[in-house]
């Protein structure tokens, strides 16, 4: 079972996208604000972590060159999900390392085929009531 | 005699006054017989015997001329001259002498005397020659000195209107010297040395007549507007150079402009604030709606059903509003960012019609689609094009009634027309008609204008027309397209758009003339993100959809080190990677190594999953000279590119170029 670790300050989309992703198969982790990021990171060792770009104590930024910079948690790709603008924020994100560039509001198909695709996860099945 | 006494220049007519200065009664005699020949015009002598005399006729009576004896009984020999010619220094005059000395004839001539006559029986004929030059020189010389004294005040006046012109005025030798600079230029520049060649360097370039900047003596910042016509100075050729000083006006202008360029960026900023407050709250409601509708939490009924899905269509319009609201303000400043990139049209518009017809089915249309099997590939945005078909087919879905039918279709033209067999098309058009309500002519023309027209618009019910199709004229245009409409009301609306078909063979010149390779040394490096078959073409998958379609994207002179931009970097997605490198073929081992090198660079070689390739090309022979693009030049150099894409391609198992 792959983990995602999402880093999310809205609980009510923290709410829903942890009923999707644990729908198909996924476990979910939450840090809900920047600084509990690495600390849970280092504890759970998640497969995927989905980042907000926009989070209280801590620039989504700033956490994405934090997690670059550990070179124990370097290799987990992360997914920025964002409701920013992308003209500047995507190619920063891309640029910071950052795996995959979603904004908000993701459709579901789309969110899980990239977790599928960062997480090396070819087994789990789409299914989604198409 | 009686030829006119006076010249045709004077009045012939006038009566002349002469003056004779004589003490002897028998010279006296001689002048009066001389003067008495002539007849027209009148003339009338009158005689003094002393110099005081004749001096105090000259100060009180209009006189033309003087005949004058030097030796007086009052006045001798050169003091009389001086005496008269200090008093009356203007009065023609000619003397009279018994002398024969030619030495003192000189001396007397010297000082402005018009004619020296020596006393004689038949003097005569030339007295009265003599002083009618006399009078006539007389009046040539007044006549020069007045224009000359009018020249220089003219010359003077109009220096001062030069002088006093705000704008520098420079006279410019085609060697380079400066031969005249008005105060304003002296002013401007350094006090040019006039004189000398080169003695004044202008920091701008006269033969552009564009505003120029350069800093002045004092540091400060100094714009110029430069007029130059040619002109000829002394006989040589010279420019008259007009700078006129526009740097209190620009400086109000850039004023201007950063005033509106920090307004404009204070409504982006406020406007990307807003879209991602909006966002935020709808990703909630669309993901809970999602939940809904995928039934995790419990069945639902129809009825309920149909409600989720009415919700969730709407949820996804506020969502595309919300980001049309965005890509207006970007065109609006120009920064709609627009990426063509090389398009194998028949995929990328089945896969882009696909999900708009079930959209169209879900509304109770029909959509069909109907291309030929072959369109041949284009160069264009991927994400765009598919923006610009959503809008066009997303309008048709909203305004055609329930049991409508939409058409969606294409084909290859030639300009506006279907290109002949064995004609080679230039553009594909993309056409999308419904049999809709249509549109009132008085509105068609302003259907593809800016916001503040569909004020009537949306008073007429067509909620959000306007923002979708201004923005699909504006990337169709970027795209190097042309978009129109056509609608009949009643019957229905077309519209079409073009996009222009690839060339590769033009894409390498354009590459190859942009990279600079015709003079760079020896090797060429060509590298390609080309689509896997059945590639990613899912509208909003941009990150997929960027990657799967670059092809030759870039021709590097070899040693300009890797500059592709990190973006390229394909960390996800299934791209095969190839790198084709032309050199001499007695590089072909060091191009192998660059070629590798350079995948390893963009992440070819670590990135896992992926297929990547070099090939080497080689010249026939080793090329000599600077030039590099080989022995068979410019042409045989692209058409070894190509055969070695294709080689590469064909090797891939048929991956399309």
């Amino acid at each position: 079972m792959k983990k995602v670790l999402i880093v999310e300050d809205d609980q009510d989309l923290v709410r829903g996208m942890t009923i999707r992703l644990r729908q198909h198969g996924f476990t979910c982790f939450v840090a809900p604000d920047g600084v509990s990021v690495v600390p849970l990171a280092r504890r759970e060792r998640p497969d995927v972590i989905l980042l907000d770009l926009g989070l209280p104590a801590g620039d989504g930024f700033v956490v994405l060159e934090r997690l670059q910079s550990i070179a124990s948690l370097a290799a987990i790709p992360v997914i920025v999900l964002t409701a920013r603008d992308p003209e500047s924020s995507r190619p920063r994100a891309m640029q910071a390392g950052a795996a995959a560039f979603l904004r908000k509001p993701v459709p579901p198909d789309l969110l899980l085929d990239v977790l599928r695709f960062a997480t090396g996860d070819s087994e789990t099945e789409n299914r989604s009531a198409a | 005699m009686d030829t006119p006494f006076t010249s045709s220049t004077a009045d012939a007519s006038a009566p002349l006054t002469i003056l004779l200065i004589e003490d002897s009664p028998t010279d006296v005699l001689f002048v009066r017989e001389a003067f008495r020949a002539v007849s027209r015009p009148a003339i009338e002598l009158r005689v003094v015997d002393r110099l005081s005399a004749g001096l105090n006729v000259l100060g009180t009576q209009p006189i033309d001329a003087v005949v004058l004896d030097l030796n007086l009984p009052d006045s001798r020999g050169s003091e009389t001259l001086d005496r008269l010619r200090g008093s009356f220094p203007d009065i023609p005059l000619v003397v009279l002498t018994g002398d024969t000395n030619l030495a003192g004839a000189a001396r007397v001539l010297q000082r402005g005397v018009q004619d020296y006559l020596v006393k004689d029986v038949n003097i005569g004929p030339s007295l009265v020659r003599s002083v009618r030059f006399a009078i006539e020189r007389h009046r040539f010389t007044a006549l020069l000195e007045r224009q000359a004294r009018e020249l220089r005040e003219s010359e003077s006046a109009l220096r001062s209107v030069i002088e006093a012109d705000r704008d520098a005025l420079l006279i410019i030798e085609d060697s380079g010297q400066v031969r005249f600079a008005n105060s304003a230029a002296r002013e401007l520049f350094e006090t040019p040395a006039l004189a000398e060649p080169g003695g004044l360097r202008l920091p701008v370039a006269l033969e552009l007549p564009a505003e120029q900047e350069f800093a002045r003596r004092d540091g400060t910042r100094c714009i110029v507007e430069p007029r130059s016509s040619a002109l000829a100075w002394d006989g040589r050729p010279a420019h008259l150079v007009s700078l006129r000083d526009v740097t209190q006006r620009k400086l109000a202008e850039e004023a201007a402009e950063r005033a509106r360029a920090s307004q404009i960026q204070m409504k982006d900023r406020f406007l990307s604030h807003i879209s991602h407050e909006l966002r935020t709250p709808l990703a909630v409601v669309r993901e809970f709606l999602a939940l809904l509708d995928e039934r995790v939490a419990g069945d639902l009924n129809s009825e309920q059903s149909e409600y989720v899905g009415i919700m969730l269509r709407n949820a996804d319009e506020l969502n595309r509003m919300i980001e049309d609201l965005l890509e207006v303000t970007r065109a609006q400043s120009g920064r709609l960012s627009v990426e063509p990139a090389h398009i194998p049209f028949v995929p990328w518009f089945t896969h882009s019609v696909a999900p708009l017809a079930r959209l169209a089915r879900r509304r109770g249309l029909t959509l069909e689609s109907r291309i030929p099997a072959s369109l041949p590939d284009v160069v264009a945005d991927p994400l765009r094009g598919v923006q610009v078909l959503e809008n066009l087919v997303g309008n048709a879905i909203k305004f055609t009634p329930a049991g409508g039918r939409i058409e969606v279709s294409a084909r290859a033209l030639l300009g506006e027309r279907e290109p002949a067999a064995g004609e080679r098309p230039d553009r594909v058009e993309c056409i999308v008609s419904d049999n809709g309500p249509g549109i009132p002519p008085e509105h068609l023309e302003r259907i593809f204008e800016e916001l503040h027209q569909v004020g009537t618009l949306v008073d007429e019910g067509r909620r959000g027309l306007g923002m979708g199709l201004y923005l699909a004229r504006q990337l169709v245009e970027r795209m190097g397209g042309r978009i129109t409409v056509a609608s009949t009301p009643g019957v229905g609306t077309t519209f079409r758009f073009t996009l222009p078909v690839h060339d590769r063979t033009r894409r390498i010149h354009e590459l190859l003339a942009g990279a600079g390779v015709r003079h760079s040394p020896v090797h060429l490096l060509v590298v390609q993100l080309q689509c896997s078959p059945g590639g990613h073409f899912a509208p909003g998958d941009d990150a997929v959809c960027r990657r799967a379609y670059l092809t030759v994207q870039a021709c590097l002179p070899s040693g300009t080190s890797w500059l592709l931009p990190r973006e390229w970097k394909p960390t996800e997605g299934h791209e095969p990677m190839v790198a084709v490198i032309v050199g001499a073929r007695a590089e072909a081992e060091r191009c192998r190594v660059l070629a590798l090198e350079g995948l390893a660079a963009c992440g070819g070689l670590t990135a896992s999953g992926l297929e990547c390739e070099a090939r080497v090309v080689t010249y026939p022979e080793t090329t000599s000279g600077a030039d590099g693009v080989g022995p068979d030049g410019q042409a045989g150099f692209v058409r070894r590119i190509e055969s070695g894409i294709d080689e590469v391609m064909s090797g891939m198992g048929g991956v399309r170029s």
